[in-house]
């Protein structure tokens, strides 16, 4: 009888430390399942976070995103005031000497303008450590609303420094001017505008003409490209 | 308690404990759950966090950006619908849509692929039909911060990338499940409501020939839904698909009565016993302005009343939509035309009646004569009567010598001033009037031999040639409305137009700010009837015209211009 009992007890001793060796092994295996999840989700948030990078980097290149052409554009005569106030001649003020680069707004836009003209802002210094003649040049494309006060405000707006010109005109100058470029928009409404920015090195020199949307890298690219004398190797 | 069970409850701690640690980041998730639906709207709307600091983002792959410039609201509108310019189509962001599948559903971007004229780029786009799964809070951040959606598609550039804190994460997602949840008042399953406003002071001829016109273009509108529904799958330019957004248009004509101050509360009442989707212009003698502020209070589009007293103080993104800046901007006009015209120094006389015609202008124009007239000498007068205002020509003819202009606001006693003007032409070279004086002046003089009286005019001359307004007479002919009144009956038209496209377009999302976005887009897009130059808007823009001429009545051709178009 006494023999039977130690005999129970050490079964049920047997049994405590089956019990215990089992809850371990779930208890490991669970910790070690948790952590092979947590692991493998902070491995497919990595894999996430590298693909995002990579997909980032992948956006679709210059060649994709901007289209560059090069052509000659007369300039019609045609009156402009500046955010400054001053009367403008626009083919004066192209026949000018210095570097120039041109884009089209219109101070209430919300989707396009404000990225063009804060890749403008962003280009600034920079510019002016590549060559402190250049000019920037805005035209407001809705002249009636767009009045001196309007585009002064929108040039603070974009820190615009000196180099920076703001012009609105009227509906005629306006038209002029767009059909000059050859950005006149489809519909006759403005919402239709598209995103074009045209730089050219001299008066005599054809224009290159970007039709999307660059970096700021990408601009002083082109500007640079643009300025560079071409070497020639004999 | 035994060893056994104290080991026991030492491992269910341990699991429970590891358990815990391991679903930290399902914690981190959930932070995303709670957030402040205000302090979202300011980052949607200004670009600024609850702590009030510039959010910073990245546009244009290296750009960097800041603040309400670059604010959600500027591309996916006050609604959250979306928008599309200078070919980029932004997509809607309210959380009905961005928290379920995308489907490939036509009638969402029927207007943007059918209806207007895109660029091959943006039609192109508009085609490839990405699809993606409904946005998680998670993936939702993902898009925000870092432009992937959760389909794995980057976004266009343009599109910032934003640098946001997990807090305003929150508070940003709470406020787009917040957007445009539910159909805004004034429409049901089967009846879009609309009030068109009047007081009881206008002209009854005019009042009639307003209305008849909204009468008749609701008429008309309810005829051509009823034809398309009766047609069953009949689809002629895809009417079929768009049966189950279609309204019946009712037209409530609400007619206040007293004086001004008491509007805003019969207007409440109005509201009270039948919400309206929009207000579709009307006829106000007396200033907009506590029609405009009911407006705003009930963020209720309303569309181009017939006034020449616009609420023209913090009108951008405000309710009220106008044609002009009335009479305020006649002051200008005219100021601008004399600081061309006399050679300085100039002194201008200046009459104005005191009541709100004759104020509200008198005041704009020394304020413009102070800005642009250097060196000029302004005397300005106000009278209350006929009588005075004889007594104050009387008085100028008698010492007119000196005088350069003399700068009329008949106020409401317009047929008066003319008729005092008759007998007692002013000895001075230029005597000036608004718009609203010339009818009269033209009634009451047979001869136009006093080409020294000169009128401002924002409006299109008659000899302009605008291919629209030959359609719109013979839509007038063919439903038998009399035009007694063109340039207000031809703008109540216009605004009908615009009204019957935006609601179109809204294609079945019955949101007041969408159908203010859409009219906005569209107001510059060939509906001008001939009533003005040129007739635009903008985001934010309330004005549509914003210029005007200065004109002598001429016997041959009713008026002829001597300015030049002038903007202010």
């Amino acid at each position: 009888m006494g023999k039977k009992m130690v005999a129970n007890v050490m079964f049920l001793q047997k049994l405590w430390c089956i019990r215990l060796a089992v809850i371990l092994v779930a208890a490991i295996s669970i910790i070690l399942t948790g952590s092979a999840i947590a692991s493998d989700h902070a491995s497919t948030q990595e894999k996430n976070r590298s693909d995002t990078f990579k997909k980032v980097a992948n956006t679709p290149n210059s060649a994709n995103r901007y289209k560059i052409t090069n052509t000659h554009y007369p300039i019609p005569p045609a009156n402009f005031i500046s955010n400054k106030g001053q009367h403008v001649k626009i083919d004066e003020l192209l026949s000018s000497p210095r570097p120039v680069m041109l884009q089209f707004i219109y101070t209430t836009c919300t989707t396009i303008c404000p990225v063009l003209s804060a890749t403008f802002s962003q280009a600034q210094d920079r510019l002016n450590k590549i060559d402190e003649n250049f000019l920037l040049i805005s035209v407001s494309i809705d002249p009636e609303h767009d009045n001196v006060q309007k585009i002064s405000d929108y040039a603070k707006r974009h820190n615009a420094t000196h180099n920076w010109i703001f012009l609105t005109g009227d509906n005629d100058a306006t038209r002029k001017l767009l059909k000059a470029f050859d950005v006149l928009y489809p519909g006759s409404n403005k919402m239709n505008h598209q995103s074009t920015i045209f730089l050219r090195m001299r008066p005599d020199a054809p224009w290159r003409r970007i039709e999307g949307f660059l970096s700021a890298d990408e601009l002083i690219a082109e500007f640079t490209e643009l300025i560079t004398p071409v070497k020639v190797t004999y | 308690m035994t060893p056994q069970s104290r080991l026991s409850t030492f491992f269910l701690l341990f699991i429970i404990t590891t358990s815990y640690i391991s679903g930290e980041n399902a914690i981190a998730d959930d932070k995303l759950l709670i957030g402040d639906v205000e302090a979202g709207r300011l980052i949607y709307m200004q670009g600024h966090s609850a702590s009030n600091y510039p959010i910073q983002a990245i546009t244009s792959q290296d750009v960097k950006v800041s603040g309400s410039g670059f604010a959600c609201v500027n591309c996916h509108r006050p609604s959250g619908m979306g928008s599309s310019e200078g070919g980029k189509y932004v997509l809607p962001v309210t959380g009905p849509i961005l928290f379920a599948p995308r489907e490939l559903n036509r009638n969402r971007i029927f207007s943007k692929l059918f209806h207007e004229i895109r660029s091959p780029e943006f039609v192109t786009r508009m085609r490839q039909a990405r699809m993606r799964p409904a946005y998680t809070l998670d993936t939702l951040a993902t898009a925000i911060r870092d432009g992937i959606d959760p389909a794995g598609y980057s976004f266009d550039p343009i599109m910032p990338r934003y640098d946001m804190s997990d807090g305003d994460m929150a508070n940003l997602i709470a406020y787009l499940k917040s957007l445009s949840i539910k159909h805004d008042v004034g429409i049901d399953s089967k009846t879009a409501h609309f009030a068109t406003i009047i007081n009881d002071s206008t002209d009854p001829v005019a009042r009639d020939a307003v209305l008849r016109t909204i009468q008749g273009y609701f008429d008309r509108f309810n005829l051509s839904i009823a034809n398309d529904r009766s047609k069953g799958n009949f689809s002629p330019n895809y009417h079929s698909d768009f049966l189950e957004t279609y309204r019946e248009w009712k037209l409530h004509v609400w007619t206040l009565h007293g004086p001004p101050d008491t509007w805003k509360e019969q207007l409440m009442r109005f509201y009270e016993i039948q919400p309206v989707f929009a207000v579709a212009g009307g006829l106000i003698n007396g200033s907009w302005s506590p029609v405009a502020q009911f407006c705003d209070k009930e963020r209720i589009p309303c569309l181009f009343p017939n006034t020449e007293l616009p609420k023209t103080a913090d009108a951008e993104n405000a309710y009220s939509f106008y044609f002009t800046r009335g009479l305020e901007l006649e002051a200008e006009v005219l100021s601008i035309y004399l600081e061309k015209q006399l050679s300085p120094p100039q002194r201008i006389v200046q009459i104005s009646f005191a009541d709100p015609y004759g104020e509200i202008p008198a005041n704009v124009f020394t304020k413009a004569v102070n800005r642009w007239i250097s060196g000029s000498q302004l005397e300005s007068v106000s009278v209350s009567n006929t009588a005075t205002f004889i007594e104050e020509i009387n008085r100028i003819n008698t010492h007119h010598r000196g005088i350069d202009a003399l700068v009329i606001w008949p106020g409401e006693h317009v047929s008066d001033v003319i008729t005092v003007l008759q007998k007692l032409p002013p000895k001075i070279d230029v005597v000036t009037m608004p718009s609203n004086a010339l009818e009269a002046w033209r009634k009451q003089r047979t001869q136009a031999d006093y080409e020294h009286f000169l009128f401002s005019y924002p409006y299109e001359l008659p000899t302009a040639y605008h291919p629209r307004a030959y359609m719109v007479h013979a839509w007038m002919r063919s439903n038998h409305i009399e035009v007694t009144h063109p340039t207000l009956q031809f703008q109540t038209y216009y605004m009908l137009t615009l009204l019957d496209y935006g609601m179109r377009n809204l294609r079945g999302d019955f949101y007041r700010d969408y159908l203010s976005e859409i009219i906005e887009g569209e107001a510059e897009s060939n509906l001008n009837n001939g009533t003005h130059p040129t007739l635009g808007l903008g985001p934010g823009q309330r004005f549509a015209s914003k210029g005007g001429y200065v004109v002598v009545p001429d016997t041959k051709i009713g008026i002829r211009s001597v300015s030049k178009w002038i903007i202010p």
